[in-house]
């Protein structure tokens, strides 16, 4: 009985919890989400488009984002390389310390990110435990550009890794195995069979890390010096601008920022879904 | 656990029935003493047997006997604990699985899924580095023979069961091996499919 009567007002349908919920959920997501994001948007183009355009052409901003962008690639780069050597080994061999090794390079994302900062200091800083001995040869690596990508890579280094290692656990072996009977070689197997399956997980790795580093603040702002012209990225610049009482100008690159994550993680939706769909 | 008086009670009903010449044959594949354990849980213990040239050898066992394994050491997937695997006379029991010339059908076919069926049939040879006339001439001939022609272009998930296994044996063939290897190869399909593809494979084989 309490069947039927349950698949009549099922089928009858006015099912109160439905808007209810998705109300909800807009009305938590408005003042959390939403309103900061079209605040940017609002105050950064209400003084005009022609004010926006120069404060985002302004010769600092379009270097501290040129600066983000490739700081932020090249991090990527080496760290969709190391993230699929890594997710490779750990997956494939068992050995003693194994799991260490997992929670270490899974780490980065637990730590605050000023702290990652400090840590890289005191290595390679002028006074740090490497850095003392690369001083006398003329080689600083803190502020400068290869600083950031350091801090870059450090922070957001778990993200790629912990994607390819997810594909890699869950991955049939008897392709593998499969590859090696019909006589390929280790690096043909990997080229062949491993790789195309990765490539999903290499484009996500590639985007959550791109688009983390673009944003990465707290590392590098110790890290680089936050030289305007030299060492400031786009992130710093808007902090820069807005202690200045510069708001149009840190409003500009922030609506950049902010479009550049849009764009991002909509590829990365577009890439997942297609992935899925296959 | 696959004792070798085990195979031994189960060897003469299928070579009875599955031998087709009766002159004697050179061995193509020989197995002696062979042992092997998991985790100190011992799967095989001292099996031995020898494979003639033209012959085909069934192991029947329970699951988790041991069947597979078998052909994981001899496929090279494996290394025994003890024993030897001669394979047309040559000891291969240290050899990597590439270097054994051994064709294996998984039981769950294990085609390259970002590969189309023509991809996966020629791939034995792709990376043999043969030429691409020559690649062409043996997959067109092997996809006529598991008649597939028409789904050349598909990739394994568009197929069926029985498709995706005629795929396997067609890839595994592409290269002549000396020796093939099937798992359980019937083990996903319909009884229909089953009967099928027994006789289709007997043929394939000769």
């Amino acid at each position: 009985m309490s069947a039927a009567v349950s698949t009549i007002r099922h089928v009858q349908g006015f099912d109160v919890v439905r808007p209810l919920s998705i109300g909800t959920l807009i009305v938590l997501m408005l003042p959390l989400v939403f309103l900061p994001l079209a605040s940017i948007f609002i105050f950064g183009t209400g003084k005009g488009l022609p004010r926006f355009w120069s404060a985002l052409t302004a010769p600092e901003a379009i270097f501290a984002l040129k600066l983000s962008i490739a700081t932020s690639f090249w991090a990527t780069v080496f760290n969709v390389l190391f993230g699929l050597f890594a997710a490779y080994v750990l997956s494939r061999y068992s050995f003693w310390g194994r799991n260490a090794l997992i929670v270490t390079i899974s780490l980065p994302t637990a730590i605050p990110t000023a702290v990652a900062g400090f840590a890289l200091l005191l290595l390679w800083g002028p006074y740090g435990t490497l850095g003392r001995l690369l001083a006398p040869r003329g080689i600083q690596i803190m502020f400068t550009g290869g600083a950031i990508i350091l801090a870059n890579i450090f922070v957001t280094f778990p993200l790629a890794f912990g994607v390819m290692k997810a594909v890699f656990d869950t991955m049939n072996h008897s392709l593998e195995e499969a590859s090696a009977t019909i006589g390929a070689t280790r690096w043909q197997t990997f080229w062949h069979v491993t790789l195309p399956s990765l490539r999903g997980a290499i484009v996500t790795g590639a985007l959550l890390t791109f688009a983390r580093a673009v944003g990465e603040f707290g590392s590098t702002i110790l890290v680089s010096g936050n030289l305007a012209g030299r060492t400031q990225t786009a992130p710093l610049y808007i902090f820069a601008k807005f202690n200045e009482g510069q708001i149009e100008a840190a409003n500009a690159i922030a609506i950049v920022l902010a479009l550049l994550s849009f764009l991002i993680f909509s590829v990365l939706f577009f890439v997942r879904d297609r992935m899925e769909a296959k | 656990m696959l004792a070798a008086h085990q195979i031994t009670t189960f060897l003469p009903r299928f070579t009875a029935a599955t031998v087709e010449a009766p002159k004697p044959r050179r061995i193509a594949a020989s197995v002696s003493g062979l042992s092997k354990q998991f985790r100190n849980t011992p799967v095989l213990k001292d099996i031995n047997f020898d494979i003639a040239e033209g012959e085909t050898l069934v192991l029947l066992g329970a699951s988790g006997s041991g069947k597979t394994t078998i052909l994981r050491i001899i496929a090279g997937l494996e290394h025994p604990d003890t024993g030897r695997v001669i394979l047309h006379g040559r000891d291969v029991t240290d050899l990597p699985a590439r270097e054994r010339g051994v064709g294996v059908i998984f039981q769950s076919y294990a085609l390259f899924p970002n590969m189309t069926v023509e991809q996966n049939i020629g791939y034995g040879l792709k990376i043999r580095r043969r030429n691409r006339k020559e690649i062409r001439e043996t997959v067109d001939r092997l996809l006529e023979l598991v008649r597939l022609t028409e789904h050349r272009r598909k990739y394994p998930s568009q197929l069926s069961g029985g498709q995706q296994q005629r795929v396997a044996i067609a890839r595994t063939l592409a290269y002549q091996p000396e020796v093939v290897l099937f798992d359980e190869p019937f083990g996903a399909l319909d009884a229909q499919t089953r009967t099928r593809l027994r006789s289709e494979i007997r043929a394939l084989l000769r």
